[in-house]
């Protein structure tokens, strides 16, 4: 009964450690919103508000 | 046999326990970021960022959109000079380029390349998800939508 007692609870243990790395490959989706949220600060905030550009002028109007 | 089998067991709810509590563990520890830091990805945070001066107006004027998969694409190009339309074509196109190295460079300088695609639809909702009122986007059906007002949008025209 001992040593079933054993077998079960090493058992148990190596099967749910079996099951960390799935943990460790989810996808982080609040630090890569905030990783576009950086990128993207970075792109607008260096848009000058008079670029020169050649537009069509019916886009203009 | 009783005094065994409750042994067994307690010794089996301390297990459960102890997994159970290993999601948490994450939390505890400092709080995971996604370094874009790197030589590779500043260089392109630069590129894009320098390129938007110009490619910006476009967006701005309705030329150009943002696509549901993280691009940008030539939207209305109707009555445009022909020199005018290679500038902005060939604009869309660095950017695109730009976009797709900038993703794989993030994905590879964190250590996760399987992340690629994860990030590449993250980073697209959350640019659209941040788009100014007035400046449109194609969604997943192909049309093209207007952003009107925070959290709000409307449907212009269909698909070129």
């Amino acid at each position: 009964m001992k040593s079933i007692n054993k077998i079960c609870t090493i058992g148990l243990t190596v099967l749910m450690a079996g099951l960390l790395p799935a943990c460790g490959s989810m996808f982080p989706s609040a630090p890569a919103e905030r990783a576009a949220d950086r990128v993207l600060d970075d792109i607008l905030v260096k848009k000058p508000k008079d670029a020169q550009v050649v537009k069509p002028e019916r886009v203009n109007s | 046999m009783t005094t065994r089998f409750k042994h067994f067991a307690r010794r089996l709810l301390a297990i459960m326990a102890l997994f159970a509590c290993l999601p948490a563990l994450p939390a505890l520890a400092a709080p995971f970021e996604f370094q874009i830091e790197s030589p590779s990805v500043a260089a392109i945070r630069k590129s894009l960022a320098d390129r938007f001066a110009m490619l910006g107006e476009y967006i701005d004027a309705g030329v150009v959109g943002l696509t549901w998969e993280g691009n940008v694409a030539l939207r209305d190009a109707d009555g445009m000079p022909a020199e005018v339309r290679k500038l902005v074509e060939a604009l869309v196109a660095d950017e695109n380029k730009d976009r797709l190295t900038l993703i794989r460079e993030i994905a590879r300088a964190n250590g996760r390349p399987d992340w690629e695609e994860n990030l590449r639809y993250t980073f697209a909702q959350r640019w659209i998800h941040r788009a100014p009122p007035g400046w449109y986007y194609r969604d997943s059906n192909g049309r093209w939508v207007r952003k009107s007002a925070p959290a709000t949008a409307t449907t212009s025209d269909s698909s070129r």
